[in-house]
C-alpha cells in the first residue's frame, strides 16, 4: 500500500493524465450509455406464440401447446415452461435461468422449434417467437387520427399497415411494430350455400380453383434476333373483377363464374381485438417495440423524426399520432436522479467549502466526485449497465460517501503540512500523511463495499431492480477508494500549500463552534459511563418499541406518470359487445374527469407478440392534463381512488388501475401475486375443477386463511358438435369430410392472396353470414357424400350448447389450477402444514393429481435462505477486516456495536415520515450499517494511537474524541447532505428512493451522536491493554 | 450478535415480492357465490324436458306437469328468492343505464309459436299437365307448324304429316293448352308411332318438390302453410303442403314434399331453386318472449326480471321455440317486466367477482 502511494506520487504525470482520461472517458461513456426508466426487471424469457385459426382451447392445447412444449424439455439453463392454450392461440413462455444471455436463449429455442413444427399438423400454425424485447420495450404507442372522415377502418388499417409500420420497421432500434384495430383487407367470397346445391358444387372446389386461378409464371426465355426475351405468364388475380370472373365448373359448356356461387366483397379479416378513442368508436392503433437494450431515448427520438416523416407523406386528413411514449419518463426519471446528483454535489461541495477551512483542500475532496462518478460511468459502459432510475440512484447515494476517502487523507496532510517541520519536503509531508491513514481507509471502504454485498444475491424483481444500485455503490466506492489512495495524493501535493504561521489561534469554523458545547459533553460521558450506557439503552429502547409501528409493504409503486386502466369483462363476451362496454366507459371517463384529455383503449390483441389478452380484456390509456389542472383529485394516488370509486359499479366489468409499464411486465412476470399459492396438477380439466373446489372449501377453513380464491378456467360458451360415427358410416363419409367442410363453411378458409403491388391480402372462402351465424342453421349445414347425398349437419353430429374451459394453462408439461391464498396473524410455514394435512385429510386426490405449494412465500423462503447464510457471512467479513485492521477482537466487538444504535435512527426516522418498512428502506439500512462502521472505524483508529502513544485511556477517549470530530462530522454530514436531494425530491422515482434516503438519514444521526458520545465511554471497556496495542504495531 | 443477521434477512424481506406491483389488489366479496350453489335449482330440470319434447297433446301435458311438481316449483321458487337476496346490491340497474348497455326492457305477454322448418325446392313441370304428341301411324312429317315456346290451344295442330303406308295425310294436334316445351321433328323426318314429336306443358300450374330430411319427415304434414321464397326471382308466395310423399328416396334417404303452385303470370320457371318455410306447428303459448331475452346463467336457461328495484335471475323452463320466439312454461308470468334483450350485462355483473383481475396466466 505504501508502495503505491509512493508509485502515485513519483509518477504524477502519469496520475493525472489517467485521472483525466478517466474524467473524459466517463463523460463520454455518460453521454452513450443506454437510458432507461428503470431497470429492466423482465425475466430471461422467450415467448413462442402460434396462430391457430379457430381452434378451440382444448385442441390448441393437443395439437400445437403440448409439441411446443415437449420440444422445449432439457434445454440448457432452462428454468421452467409455462403455456397458455386459449382458443386460437397458443402462449408458451419459456424461462430461462436469471442472467441468460438472450440471444443464446432464442438460439436454442430457435433449433428445438423445427422440431415443434414437424409435430404440429398442417394447417395448425407456425410457431413463432416473441419480438426481441423486454417488458420496458413499449416504447410508443400512436393512433392514426382521420380528421376528413374519408376513410373507413379498412383503409386506414392498410395505410397502418402498409405506409406507417413498413417505414416505422426500418428505424434502428424497433424490433417489432404491431398494428391493432381496424379491419384487415380481405378480398372475401361470401358463399350462398344454395348455389352449391344449384350447381353441383363444393367448398373445397371453390378454394381450389381459386387458387389454380391465380399465379404467375416465369417460362425461361426466348432468343429473338440474337436478343434474350424473358418470357412471364400473368395469371394474377388483381382485384375483385378478376376473381369474379374465375370460372369454377362448365356445365354443357356454359361457365359457372365465381360471382354465380355468392357475393364477392372487400371486407375485414376475422378479428380478436380492436381499438377505441374517447368513446367515438374504432381507431387504428400501431405499438412500437424496442430492440432488448437499444438506448430508449434515441429509439424513441428516432421513431419521432420518421413519423413526422411519415406524416408529411400520408394522405391528407390522415396523421399519425403518439398518445403514450416513454421519453418523457424516461426523461422525468433520468432527471429527477441527475437532479438529486448535481444538487447532493454541490451541497457537499459547500459542506466541504465549510468545513475544511480552505479551498484548496476542498477542491482536492471535492475532485474525488467527478472522478468516482466518471469511473462508475466507465464501469457501466464496459459491463452494459443502463443509466437509469436505480443505477444512477447509487450513484447520488454514494455521492456522500465518495469523498470520505478523502476527506481523510486531505485531512491528514493538511493536519500534518500545519504540524511539520518546515524543513520537511512537501512530498515527504504528503507521503507520510496518505500513507498513515491508508490502511483505515482501505478497511473503512472495503466494508462499505462488503455490506452491499447481500444485496447481489437478491433473486427475481428485487434482485433485477436494486442490483444496479448495488452495483454502481460499489464502483463508485471503489473508484473513490482509488482516488484517495492514488489520486488523492498526487492532488494533495500539487494543489494543497503549507499554511502561513497562523496555527496558534483556533481556527475559527463550525467545528470549533461545535467543540464548545461537545467537548464538555464527552468529557461527562467518559466520566460515568452509565450516563452512555444509559443514553445508549434509552435509544435501543426507542427503536424496539417504535419498530412494531411500521407498516410494511412491497416496493413503493413507481410513479410513471400516465395511467392505464385494465378492464375485465364475462369471459364469454363477444368482441362486439366488449366495444360496446369499453366505449360507454371511455365516454364516462371523460365526462366525470375533466382532467382527462384522451383515452384510447385496446380490446382483445392485435398483431401477436406483445399481448395475448383475450377479447374480455382491455386496457385502457389514459392522457391527462398537466397536474395544475385537475380538478378530481389534487395527487395521481387520489386520481386512483377517485376514479375507481366512481368505477366500482359499472356494470360488467371490472378495472384495475395501473402503469403501462406496471402492466406490461406484470404480463411477464407469470406467477401469482398472492402470498400462497397452491398448485393442483392433473389432467382432467372437469376433475382438476372439482377437486379444486373442494381444496378451496378446506382451505377456508384453516384460520388465518383470507382471500382465498381459484381459477376460474371455465366459462367460455361452445357449441360442441359431436360427430355420430355410426351415421357418418351409413352415409358413407369420414369424419374429415365433415369437419373439412364445417371449418370451411362456418370458419372460412384462406384460397391464395390478392397483390396490389407489393401490398398482399388474402382471398377469404367462407359461407355468407346469414348462413353460419347461428347453431339453428348451422344444424342444417349440408354435407355431401360422393353418391350425391346431400345430408344436414344435424342427421351427423350431436349438436349442444354446453360451457367449455377458458384456456388451459400449463407449467412444465402438465395442466393445473391455482388456489391462491394470503394468511394474516400467523407464519405461513405452519399455515401451509396445517392446510396441507387438512387437505390431506377431507379431499381425496385422484391418482396423478398433486398438490404442490408455491407464491410470493416460496420466492421468500428461498431469498431468507440466502440471505441467512450471506448476511452471517458478510458481518463475518466485516468482522474479520476490522479485527485486521485493529488486530483485536474487543475493538471489532466495539465497533460493531454502532450497527443496532445505527438501526434505531433509520426505523424512527420512516417512522416520522410516515414511510412504511419496505425493500429500498431496507437496502438503506444496508448502506447505513457500511457508513456507521466507517465512523466508528475513524474514531477507534485514533484512540488506539493515543494509547499507543501513553495516553490515559480516559483522557484519550476525550481527545480522540475531540480531534476527530471534525473527520466524523464531516463523513457523517457530506453523506447526509448528498442524500437530502432524494429525501425532497418529488419527481418521478423519488418514491423509490425516498425510504432509503430516510433510513441513512435518521441512522446517520443516531450513529454520529452515539460515535460521538457513547463510544468514547465504552472504550474503555474495550480497549486492549497498551501493551497489546503497542505489540501489535 | 445472532440478532443483527436475523434482523438484516427481516428487514429485507418483510416487504419484498413484486416491485411494480400494481396496488389495486381486488379483494372481491367472494362469500356471495359461494351460497349460490345451494339456492341453485337443480329440481327444474328433472324429467321435464323430454315429456315436452313430443308432446302432442299440449293440455294433458300441462296439467300432469302443474299437479305433479308443484311441490319442487315451490322449492325452486324459494330457491330464487334466495339466489335473489344475495345478489341484491348489484342487479339494481336503472332502466336508462341498462338502455345504455343496449338491453331493452319488455312485459311477458302470451303469444303463438310458430314453428317452421325451411328447406330447398326445386319448380319443376307439373307432371299431371304435360302431353306429349305422337303420330298415331309411322309417318313423314310434311310440315311443322308449332315451335317452341308457342302457346296453343287444345286441338290446334302443330305439324301436317303423312303415313309412310298408306300415305294419308293427317295433322298432330295438342291435346291439351300450354305451351310447346320440346320440338322432336324437323321436316320431312320419319316418324315411328314410339317417337315424341312435341311436348306441350300447360305451365299454368307448377311442382314445388321440396326434399325432406329425414329429421323433418315425420314432421311434415299435408295442409301445413309454406312461404316459396327465391334470391333472384319472383316475389314470396304462401301456399299449403299439397302432398307429402309415401316413400322416401332410396338414393338420397330424403322424403317429398310438394306443393302445386299456380303460376298465373308464368314467372316460376321450372328448374328454379327455391327456398320453402314450412310451418310445421302453431302453438299459441301463455307466455312467450324473444330469444334474446334468455341467457345461460350458471347452465341454466334464465331470464332477469324485474322485482321492484332490482332484477332477479330467474332460471325458466323452455317449451317451443321458432326463429325468434320461445316459450316460457315456467319462471315468467304474464305481465312481468324482464329484459328482452342485452341482458348479458346482467349476467356479466353477477359474474363480476368471478372475473380475474385481469391476466391470462
Amino acid at each position: 500500500m505504501q508502495s503505491i502511494i509512493r508509485f502515485a506520487l513519483e509518477n504524477r504525470l502519469l496520475v493525472v493524465v489517467l485521472s483525466l482520461a478517466t474524467l473524459i472517458g466517463g463523460y463520454f461513456a455518460y453521454r452513450t450509455l443506454p437510458v432507461d426508466a428503470y431497470p429492466d426487471i423482465s425475466p430471461s424469457l422467450v415467448q413462442v406464440f402460434v396462430e391457430t385459426e379457430g381452434l378451440a382451447p382444448e385442441e390448441v392445447e393437443k395439437y400445437v401447446t403440448y409439441p411446443v412444449e415437449s420440444a422445449m424439455n432439457g434445454l440448457p439453463k432452462l428454468d421452467h415452461v409455462r403455456s397458455v392454450s386459449n382458443f386460437g392461440l397458443s402462449v408458451v413462455n419459456i424461462y430461462f435461468e436469471d442472467g441468460t444471455d438472450i440471444y443464446f436463449a432464442r438460439q436454442l429455442v430457435g433449433e428445438r422449434l423445427q422440431v415443434a413444427r414437424e409435430s404440429i399438423p398442417d394447417g395448425f400454425g407456425e410457431p413463432v417467437m416473441g419480438p426481441i424485447t423486454t417488458g420496458l420495450g413499449q416504447i410508443l404507442f400512436y393512433v392514426l387520427e382521420d380528421t376528413s372522415g374519408e376513410y373507413n377502418n379498412t383503409q386506414l388499417r392498410e395505410i397502418q399497415d402498409w405506409i406507417v409500420k413498413f417505414n416505422l420497421q426500418t428505424v434502428k432500434g424497433v424490433t417489432e411494430v404491431l398494428s391493432i384495430g381496424g379491419e384487415v383487407k380481405q378480398f372475401q367470397v361470401r358463399v350462398d350455400p344454395d348455389a352449391l346445391i344449384r350447381y353441383d358444387v363444393s367448398l373445397p372446389q371453390i378454394k381450389e380453383r381459386i387458387e389454380e386461378n391465380n399465379a404467375n409464371a416465369g417460362a425461361q426465355f426466348i432468343v429473338k434476333n440474337d436478343e434474350e426475351y424473358i418470357v412471364r405468364s400473368v395469371g394474377l388475380a388483381t382485384d375483385l373483377a378478376s376473381l369474379r370472373n374465375i370460372v369454377v365448373k362448365t356445365i354443357d359448356g356454359t361457365p359457372v363464374y365465381l360471382e354465380q356461387l355468392g357475393e364477392l366483397k372487400i371486407g375485414g379479416e376475422i378479428r380478436r381485438g380492436l381499438t377505441t378513442k374517447d368513446g367515438n368508436g374504432e381507431v387504428v392503433v400501431g405499438m412500437v417495440l424496442k430492440l432488448i437494450g437499444s438506448n430508449t431515448s434515441e429509439v424513441i427520438n428516432a421513431v419521432k423524426k420518421e413519423l413526422a416523416t411519415i406524416n408529411d407523406n400520408l394522405p391528407k386528413g390522415i396523421e399519425v399520432q403518439p398518445y403514450y411514449d416513454q421519453a418523457t419518463l424516461v426523461k422525468a426519471a433520468v432527471s429527477t436522479v441527475i437532479n438529486a446528483l448535481l444538487q447532493g454535489i454541490i451541497l457537499v461541495a459547500l459542506v466541504l467549502l465549510a468545513f475544511m477551512g480552505g479551498l484548496r483542500p476542498s477542491l482536492v475532496v471535492a475532485l474525488s466526485i467527478p472522478f468516482s462518478v466518471g469511473f462508475t460511468f466507465l464501469a457501466m459502459k464496459f459491463f452494459g449497465i443502463s443509466a437509469n432510475l436505480m443505477s444512477l440512484g447509487g450513484i447520488a447515494i454514494a455521492i456522500g460517501m465518495m469523498v470520505d476517502g478523502a476527506v481523510v487523507v486531505v485531512e491528514n496532510v493538511d493536519r500534518m503540512l500545519r504540524e511539520s517541520s518546515p524543513d520537511e519536503s512537501r512530498l515527504h509531508i504528503v507521503a507520510r500523511a496518505c500513507q498513515a491513514v491508508a490502511r483505515p481507509i482501505l478497511f473503512a471502504i472495503s466494508i462499505i463495499i462488503i455490506v452491499f454485498l447481500p444485496l447481489f444475491t437478491l433473486q427475481g424483481v428485487e434482485g433485477a431492480t436494486f442490483r444496479p444500485l448495488a452495483y454502481t455503490v460499489a464502483v463508485a466506492m471503489l473508484g473513490s477508494l482509488i482516488f484517495a489512495l492514488v489520486v488523492a495524493p498526487v492532488t494533495s501535493l500539487l494543489l494543497m500549500k503549507r499554511p502561513q504561521k497562523q496555527d496558534d489561534k483556533p481556527r475559527k469554523d463550525i467545528i470549533s463552534f461545535l467543540m464548545k458545547g461537545y467537548q464538555p459533553m464527552v468529557q461527562l460521558m467518559v466520566a460515568r459511563r452509565w450516563i452512555a450506557v444509559t443514553v445508549a439503552g434509552v435509544v435501543l429502547a426507542v427503536g424496539i418499541a417504535v419498530a412494531p409501528f411500521l407498516g410494511s409493504e412491497f416496493v413503493p409503486r413507481l410513479n410513471e406518470g400516465d395511467l392505464l386502466i385494465r378492464a375485465t369483462m364475462a369471459p364469454s363476451i363477444s368482441l362486439e359487445k366488449a366495444e360496446d362496454t369499453i366505449t360507454v366507459f371511455e365516454r364516462q371517463l371523460k365526462k366525470a374527469f375533466p382532467e382527462v384529455t384522451q383515452v384510447v383503449s385496446r380490446i382483445g390483441r392485435g398483431e401477436v407478440g406483445a399481448h395475448a389478452d383475450p377479447v374480455n380484456n382491455a386496457e385502457i390509456f389514459v392522457s391527462l392534463k398537466p397536474q395544475e389542472e385537475w380538478v378530481s383529485a389534487e395527487s395521481l394516488d387520489g386520481l386512483y381512488a377517485a376514479m375507481s370509486k366512481k368505477f366500482e359499479n359499472f356494470p360488467g366489468a371490472k378495472f384495475n388501475f395501473t402503469q403501462p409499464i406496471a402492466a406490461a411486465v406484470d404480463e411477464l412476470l407469470t406467477g401469482t401475486k398472492a402470498e400462497l399459492a397452491a398448485k393442483l396438477f392433473g389432467d382432467d380439466l372437469d376433475v382438476l375443477a372439482k377437486q379444486a373446489q373442494a381444496i378451496e372449501q378446506v382451505m377456508r377453513t384453516v384460520p388465518g386463511a383470507q382471500d382465498v380464491q381459484r381459477d376460474q378456467i371455465g366459462g367460455t360458451p361452445q357449441l360442441r358438435i359431436t360427430l355420430n360415427r355410426n351415421a357418418i358410416a351409413r352415409y358413407g363419409l369420414n369424419v374429415s369430410d365433415v369437419q373439412k367442410t364445417l371449418s370451411v363453411a362456418v370458419g372460412g378458409s384462406e384460397a391464395g392472396q390478392v397483390f396490389e403491388g407489393i401490398r398482399r391480402f388474402d382471398i377469404y372462402v367462407r359461407l355468407e353470414k346469414k348462413s353460419r351465424d347461428e347453431a339453428d342453421v348451422i344444424r342444417q349445414l349440408i354435407i355431401e357424400n360422393d353418391a350425391g347425398q346431400r345430408i344436414p349437419l344435424e342427421e351427423l353430429a350431436n349438436i349442444e350448447e354446453v360451457v367449455g374451459p377458458r384456456q388451459i394453462t400449463r407449467e412444465n408439461n402438465q395442466r393445473f389450477i391455482t388456489i391462491q391464498t394470503n394468511v394474516r396473524e400467523r407464519d405461513i410455514g405452519s399455515f401451509v402444514a396445517e392446510a396441507d394435512a387438512a387437505i390431506a385429510e377431507q379431499v381425496d386426490l385422484p391418482p396423478g393429481y398433486f398438490l404442490k405449494w408455491g407464491g410470493q412465500f416460496e420466492l421468500q423462503q428461498q431469498a431468507n435462505k440466502r440471505l441467512m447464510i450471506v448476511v452471517p457471512i458478510t458481518l463475518g467479513l466485516v468482522f474479520l477486516m476490522l479485527y485486521a485492521n485493529f488486530n483485536s477482537l474487543r475493538n471489532a466487538l466495539l465497533i460493531m456495536l454502532n450497527i443496532p444504535l445505527a438501526l434505531v435512527g433509520g426505523i424512527v426516522g420512516l417512522w416520522l415520515s410516515g414511510q412504511s418498512l419496505s425493500v429500498p428502506a431496507s437496502v438503506g439500512f444496508i448502506a447505513l450499517f457500511g457508513i456507521a462502521l466507517e465512523n466508528g472505524l475513524v474514531l477507534v483508529s485514533y484512540l488506539n494511537e493515543l494509547v499507543r502513544d501513553g495516553v490515559p485511556v480516559a483522557e484519550a477517549s476525550v481527545r480522540a474524541a475531540c480531534s476527530r470530530l471534525r473527520a466524523v462530522i464531516m463523513t457523517a454530514v457530506t453523506t447526509a447532505l448528498g442524500l437530502f436531494p432524494l429525501l425532497f425530491a418529488s419527481g418521478t422515482g423519488s418514491e423509490v428512493q425516498r425510504p432509503l434516503a430516510t433510513v441513512v438519514v435518521g441512522g446517520l444521526v443516531t450513529a454520529t451522536l452515539l460515535t460521538l458520545l457513547v463510544l468514547p465511554a465504552l472504550y474503555q471497556w474495550f480497549a486492549d491493554k497498551p501493551a497489546d496495542i503497542g505489540a501489535s504495531h | 450478535m445472532k440478532i443483527i443477521p436475523h434482523l438484516m434477512a427481516t428487514l429485507l424481506l418483510a416487504s419484498s415480492s413484486t416491485v411494480y406491483a400494481s396496488e389495486h389488489h381486488e379483494k372481491e366479496e367472494k362469500k356471495q357465490h359461494a351460497q349460490h350453489e345451494s339456492g341453485s335449482p337443480d329440481d327444474h330440470q328433472d324429467g321435464h324436458e323430454e315429456e315436452h319434447e313430443e308432446s302432442h297433446d299440449e293440455e294433458q301435458h300441462d296439467k300432469d306437469n302443474h299437479g305433479a311438481h308443484k311441490e319442487e316449483d315451490r322449492a325452486a321458487e324459494n330457491g330464487h328468492e334466495d339466489h335473489g337476496k344475495s345478489e341484491e346490491p348489484e342487479l339494481t340497474f336503472s332502466a336508462e343505464l341498462l338502455r345504455e348497455f343496449g338491453g331493452e326492457i319488455a312485459s311477458a305477454q302470451a303469444g303463438v309459436i310458430h314453428q317452421q322448418v325451411s328447406l330447398p325446392g326445386e319448380v319443376r313441370l307439373n307432371e299431371e299437365a304435360v302431353a306429349h304428341i305422337t303420330p298415331r301411324f309411322a309417318a313423314k312429317i310434311t310440315k311443322v307448324r308449332a315451335n317452341i315456346g308457342d302457346n296453343i290451344k287444345a286441338g290446334e295442330t302443330l305439324a301436317a304429316a303423312e303415313s309412310s303406308e298408306t300415305l294419308v295425310r293427317f295433322s298432330l294436334k295438342s291435346l291439351i293448352d300450354g305451351v310447346v316445351i320440346k320440338r322432336h321433328v324437323a321436316t320431312g323426318e320419319h316418324l315411328s308411332p314410339d317417337d315424341t314429336a312435341f311436348v306441350v306443358a300447360d305451365l299454368s300450374t307448377l311442382w314445388v318438390d321440396i326434399a325432406l330430411y329425414p329429421k323433418q319427415i315425420p314432421r311434415v304434414k299435408t295442409g301445413q302453410p309454406v312461404r316459396i321464397t327465391t334470391s333472384h326471382g319472383p316475389a314470396p308466395v304462401d301456399a299449403r303442403i299439397d302432398y307429402v310423399a309415401p316413400l322416401v328416396d332410396e338414393g338420397t334417404r330424403t322424403g317429398l314434399a310438394r306443393i302445386f303452385l299456380t303460376n298465373k303470370n308464368r314467372e316460376w320457371k321450372p328448374g328454379m331453386f327455391v327456398e320453402a318455410t314450412i310451418t310445421v306447428g302453431k302453438f299459441p303459448a301463455a307466455v312467450v318472449v324473444p330469444r334474446s331475452a334468455v341467457i345461460d346463467f350458471e347452465n341454466q336457461p334464465t331470464v332477469f326480471v324485474r322485482q321492484g328495484e332490482r332484477w332477479q335471475p330467474r332460471a325458466v323452463k323452455l317449451g317451443r321455440n321458432d326463429s325468434d320466439q320461445v316459450e316460457i312454461l315456467k319462471g315468467l308470468e304474464a305481465g312481468e317486466k324482464y329484459v328482452s334483450r342485452g341482458g348479458f350485462v346482467l349476467k356479466a355483473e353477477l359474474q363480476k367477482s368471478e372475473f380475474e383481475s385481469g391476466h391470462n396466466h
